[in-house]
């Protein structure tokens, strides 16, 4: 079990939320406001990479496999479907693929979502881009879980990790405030020990044979009440790395 | 059943059985396709549909082209508003044939004493201002447009009822037929729909005033400048189309004589404030309109989304109405190429919630304004006569917030 990323507790955490996740206003409000920015990061990357002209476009990302790690309710794999890639979305709580799953069906979307970690994942051949989104921060054992993640990565493709940095503010403000004051996340969501700071994601994708090639900020304007994408890392960040 | 037959048979099932799935599949991505519906019947529904048949997604124009609006009137396209048409390829209206503005001048007449007070609004670094654009010429230029747009469909049938439902709608023909469509955009005042909507969103009220629109033939030593006369009996409006044509649009109380005026008289009631500006002039046409007042608290509803002058229909004294659809239409297409870009469905909260927030101030701005300023230029209080005298006295002294409020009415300070 050492080897293995999953945490039972955070599994469990999740299977109850499991309903709330398409709900705008519901208790991953958050996640739903700040989904725009992670987004346009995304996709600019994959652009960027993949030679996409930024001409409007029915479905720039078709021919893309996607793995989504942690997919949960689908938050990412909806959109990036929708814009024509292939998407494949895991995720270690059964209630979490049953919501996305019927929420895709809904939708008329294909999106081929798995009740399974990223150690068992039984699946044949490798992706063009793995999405590790909010999802290192609740897992046992980050260094294997991002090792098995880069191995399922095509030459060539990305792997985006977002978490939340290791520092006073992120304890402050991501995780007391978010938390317990403003009533952003569900309380408990996050543990501070498991951050991690952005050398340290650095240093796990260049062991990994991954070049780190673009990193930002994502953080909160209490003023205009949205996320946007920013130079400090102090809290959410995320990365991009290319695997060579 | 002999070998050969069994296998007839096992043949022409799995033939049915591909043709089956295969045509499944097809209707399958047939109601899937993202569909945007436009319903309305003027300038508006048209600028909507050509402007977001540019994010490459099939849009219904529900729009009866036999209902072509003949009226006389005219349009103020700001600086702003030519430059947007001209890039998505409305290029008719950098024509010579239409007159640039580049000055306007105001003319206040006391209602106790007919004393004058000038305002002009002349800046040679903020020209030009706009064009008068007769609203016929605008709508025929766009509907060429829109017939030569490959992914805009024109639905011509009568709507007869409209159902909105969580994920998508259904605008339903007389004729029987049905359109699904994941998001509907309201461009028309005269929609009947709109009523069937939460009245408490909307106001709407009479202005208790009529405007006249008159077009003309007129002479002019003086080019390139608008006039607005504030006479005794409401806002009087000179706006060059050409050298040789004019509108004059007057704003007049329900209750003025002047509507009940013949043409020569109406002729005479113009000349007597424009003589100074104008040599001669020959009315062709005079139209009456009833203004009235509308505004939509929300902009949207459900799968609706309401722009122009569906959400808003503002007094004609500022000459702002298209410029600020136009806005609404320019807002949308920016917020819709943003979510779909970032992979979100066309009937997103997203795009309701920043659509209204980026439109709900400056619309909010411009109707009440427009109202209050339509109200006190009417007014007969000596009080308000005094004051609007005064302002126009300080304003005509103060270039800096007239040029700021030329390029605010040019649509400078959005370019």
């Amino acid at each position: 079990m050492e080897h293995s990323s999953i945490n039972p507790q955070e599994v469990k955490k999740f299977t109850e939320l499991a309903n709330e996740w398409w709900k705008p206003n519901g208790k991953f409000k958050t996640l739903h406001k700040f989904n725009p920015s992670r987004l346009d990061f995304i996709i600019r990357n994959i652009k960027l990479n993949f030679s996409i002209s930024n001409n409007i476009k029915q479905r720039p990302l078709e021919g893309l496999s996607i793995l989504d790690i942690g997919c949960g309710g689908g938050l990412l794999c909806e959109p990036l479907s929708r814009l024509g890639a292939n998407v494949t979305g895991i995720d270690a709580s059964k209630q979490n693929i049953e919501a996305a799953s019927i929420h895709a069906k809904n939708n008329n979307l294909n999106i081929n979502y798995i009740h399974t970690t990223v150690e068992e994942l039984d699946i044949k051949g490798s992706f063009d881009t793995i999405l590790n989104m909010e999802v290192v921060e609740h897992v046992n054992n980050q260094k294997v879980f991002i090792k098995r993640s880069c191995e399922l990565l095509n030459k060539n493709g990305l792997i985006f990790v977002a978490t939340l940095n290791k520092t006073l503010f992120s304890l402050i403000f991501a995780k007391y405030t978010a938390e317990y004051i403003l009533n952003f996340l569900p309380r408990g969501t996050h543990d501070w020990n498991k951050f991690l700071t952005p050398e340290e994601v650095y240093s796990f994708l260049i062991q990994n044979n991954c070049e780190v090639i673009e990193s930002a900020g994502i953080n909160f304007n209490p003023l205009l009440n949205s996320w946007n994408e920013s130079k400090s890392m102090k809290a959410n960040f995320i990365v991009t790395g290319k695997k060579n | 059943m002999n070998l050969k037959n069994k296998l007839l048979f096992v043949i022409r099932l799995l033939t049915y059985y591909i043709f089956y799935t295969t045509v499944r599949i097809n209707i399958n991505y047939l109601t899937m396709l993202d569909k945007l519906s436009i319903l309305g019947n003027g300038s508006s529904a048209l600028l909507s549909a050509l402007n977001f048949s540019r994010l490459g997604i099939p849009i219904d124009l529900f729009f009866d082209i036999s209902k072509k609006n003949d009226s006389n009137l005219v349009t103020f396209l700001s600086y702003f508003s030519l430059k947007y048409l001209s890039d998505i390829g409305i290029d008719q209206l950098s024509d010579q044939k239409y007159e640039t503005i580049n000055d306007i001048e105001c003319c206040y007449i006391n209602k106790r004493s007919n004393k004058r007070t000038d305002l002009r609004f002349k800046d040679h670094k903020i020209k030009p201002l706009g064009k008068i654009i007769p609203n016929n010429d605008l709508y025929n230029f766009l509907l060429l447009k829109v017939k030569d747009t490959k992914n805009i469909s024109i639905i011509e049938d009568d709507i007869s009822d409209i159902n909105l439902d969580e994920g998508n709608a259904i605008v339903n023909l007389s004729s029987g037929k049905s359109y699904h469509t994941k998001l509907v955009i309201f461009t028309d005042s005269k929609n009947k729909f709109i009523h069937n909507f939460d009245k408490t969103d909307y106001i709407q009220k009479s202005f208790g005033q009529t405007a006249l629109s008159i077009d003309a033939n007129v002479k002019r030593s003086s080019q390139n400048k608008a006039y607005q006369f504030f006479t005794k009996d409401g806002p009087l409006a000179l706006l060059p189309v050409n050298h040789q044509r004019c509108s004059f649009v007057w704003s007049l109380k329900d209750n003025s004589e002047i509507l009940k005026y013949s043409k020569e008289q109406i002729e005479n009631e113009i000349y007597k404030y424009t003589h100074n500006y104008i040599d001669e002039f020959a009315v062709h046409s005079i139209n009456k309109h009833k203004l009235v007042f509308s505004f939509s608290k929300s902009m949207t509803h459900k799968n609706i989304i309401m722009l122009g002058e569906s959400a808003h229909t503002v007094h004609p004294i500022a000459g702002q109405g298209f410029n600020l659809t136009l806005k609404d239409i320019s807002t949308l297409y920016n917020v819709l190429h943003k979510y779909l870009s970032l992979g979100y469905d066309l009937n997103h909260n997203f795009i309701f919630n920043d659509f209204y927030k980026q439109r709900m101030a400056d619309n909010t701005l411009f109707s009440f304004s427009t109202m209050f300023m339509s109200d006190a230029f009417i007014s007969k209080n000596n009080f308000i006569n005094k004051s609007i005298e005064t302002s126009f006295k300080i304003l005509d002294r103060a270039p800096f917030i007239k040029k700021k409020i030329m390029k605010f009415a040019s649509g400078r300070e959005i370019l």
